[in-house]
């Protein structure tokens, strides 16, 4: 609560019994409904007490203080408090601290490196301030290294891979699209693909071209590194990833969990994913961060959650590659 | 809900007994006042002093009851209902009293009232005792100064119970006479890094957990000198 000088000059009132009887009730309304302003009562009442203690108020000011703030019983007892305090001041012999700005704190220890500064509560907060910020940078590097291609990932960007590099369309169980390599942006004019079969349209964004991709990946063969792989291009100012899966288990299922593998590496798991009806089989949508993607090849493995009644069936896997553009 | 009828209310004030001879010990609450009572009279001049319609008088006087309820709850009293009764009694008395020279809103003065209310809720008999006591007086009785020693004494031991920061804090802000108490203060304030308003708020609070402290402590002296003697 911000401390108006007018506030307080009230309270001085309302204590000394200078108000009129209306203000005097608005005062005492405040006091009941607001802690607060109790708080900052019993500060002006502190320093009025302190003031006739030290002799420091005088004339009609003492006479009401007198005659009226030590009426009730409670500001009686707040003034004998006061006045043992100041005995028991009086009576110490710890020496009382030198007022002068530049003096050294008492508990400082004596050393090389004056410690003086580390007394004062800014400080503290820089330092603190500077320390978060060095974490968080040392935090970052170590992220980007742990997923990175810390040692593939960047090699294997470059090089060709054998074992995938397959036609996209050479193998796929059924006739494909075109557009399964297509990539949407968020604006539209810029998709590659054929309005035949527009996938799930993109959302929209303002500035970046390549905000959002959407690419169908087809499921694969069973066996690591056999079948085709959908290619999934990403560009520098992609931020998510939206992949259709055509389902293909033999009957439907309530919810879905989706892994994508690295290798025999997890490196992202989504669930409870539910089937969304855009064909006779119906597909499932998962959505991956562009910084999760390498130039590298996935998999994602697809399985169906059984109800009690059902059982489950083995993960259907699809494999993609990523091309960072 | 107030029907067409009137709704009485009788508050119920409890006081411990004077010991035999008359005389106030410590533990002894102030003397009781004489009980007064709500009647049909006092309660429907409370409802007209409200609003001259009777319909909204009704309503206000609802409205004024739970916000007294709600707010003695969250002042955390254990019996909010028989405070807001007691305070809506208490008004409806001083009425006759103010109705002719008080000229704001009828409202406020039944948290005016109430914030009285709280108070003497708040209110232990220790601090009666305490109030009484007069330093200054050199033909004390020893009564008086035992309950001075114990006041000092209760000081020494609440002081040592608060926390280093706090205990110095408290000791310097207070230290000296008005003009070393001035620098000494500003200079305080700047080590700790804070306003001088806050400073104050700061010793405000450390003074109110001494306060508290050594009213605890010299209820638990005075009970065990009770049960000693």
């Amino acid at each position: 609560m911000k401390h108006d000088v007018q506030q307080e000059m009230k309270l001085r009132g309302y204590l000394l019994g200078e108000l009129p009887l209306e203000e005097q009730v608005l005062v005492e309304q405040r006091l009941f409904l607001d802690s607060e302003y109790v708080e900052l009562q019993q500060a002006v009442k502190d320093d009025l007490i302190d003031e006739y203690l030290m002799d420091e108020m005088k004339g009609s000011e003492r006479e009401k203080f007198v005659n009226h703030f030590l009426l009730l019983p409670e500001h009686g007892a707040d003034l004998k408090i006061a006045e043992a305090l100041k005995k028991y001041l009086a009576t110490e012999n710890t020496p009382s601290p030198e007022p002068a700005t530049n003096d050294t704190h008492k508990d400082e220890p004596p050393g090389f490196f004056p410690f003086s500064f580390l007394n004062k509560p800014l400080v503290w907060l820089s330092l603190t301030v500077a320390a978060l910020i060095i974490l968080s940078v040392i935090a970052w590097i170590a992220i980007r290294a742990i997923r990175g291609p810390a040692a593939d990932g960047s090699q294997q960007a470059r090089e060709p891979q054998p074992t995938q590099s397959q036609p996209d369309n050479r193998q796929q169980p059924v006739p494909v699209p075109h557009n399964h390599n297509k990539v949407e942006t968020a604006e539209k004019g810029n998709t590659n693909g054929s309005p035949e079969h527009p996938d799930k349209p993109p959302e929209r964004r303002s500035a970046p071209a390549h905000a959002v991709v959407t690419a169908t990946i087809y499921a694969g063969s069973p066996t690591r590194g056999g079948g085709s792989k959908s290619k999934v291009r990403i560009y520098d100012d992609t931020e998510k990833v939206i992949l259709r899966l055509p389902l293909e288990f033999s009957e439907p299922y309530d919810k879905y969990r989706a892994e994508l593998l690295s290798g025999e590496r997890k490196i992202d798991e989504h669930s409870n994913l539910k089937s969304q009806p855009d064909d006779k089989y119906g597909s499932v949508f998962v959505t991956l961060s562009a910084d999760v993607l390498r130039q590298q090849s996935y998999r994602i493995k697809l399985y169906g959650v059984p109800t009690d009644q059902q059982s489950a069936e083995p993960p259907i896997t699809y494999p993609f590659n990523v091309q960072r553009k | 809900m107030l029907d067409s009828g009137l709704a009485i209310r009788r508050s119920q004030h409890y006081r411990t007994p004077l010991s035999p001879n008359g005389s106030r010990t410590v533990d002894d609450l102030p003397p009781p006042r004489d009980k007064w009572v709500l009647t049909p009279e006092s309660f429907n001049r409370l409802l007209s002093w409200l609003h001259h319609d009777r319909e909204q008088a009704g309503l206000k006087y609802e409205e004024i009851h739970v916000a007294l309820i709600r707010r003695f709850r969250q002042l955390g009293c254990s019996d909010p209902e028989e405070l807001a009764n007691l305070t809506i009694d208490r008004v409806a008395e001083k009425l006759p009293k103010i109705i002719d020279t008080y000229e704001g809103d009828p409202e406020p003065y039944f948290f005016s009232v109430a914030w009285y209310i709280y108070k003497e809720y708040l209110r232990r008999p220790i601090i009666l005792s305490l109030a009484r006591l007069d330093f200054g007086d050199p033909e004390t009785d020893s009564e008086d100064t035992s309950e001075k020693e114990m006041l000092d004494s209760c000081l020494r031991h609440c002081l040592d119970q608060q926390d280093k920061d706090s205990r110095d804090m408290i000791l310097e802000y207070y230290r000296g006479d008005r003009q070393v108490k001035i620098q000494t203060r500003k200079a305080l304030a700047e080590r700790l890094g804070i306003e001088l308003p806050n400073l104050r708020l700061k010793a405000q609070r450390v003074r109110s957990k001494l306060k508290k402290c050594i009213l605890d402590c010299m209820e638990r002296k005075a009970k065990e000198r009770h049960i000693l003697t």
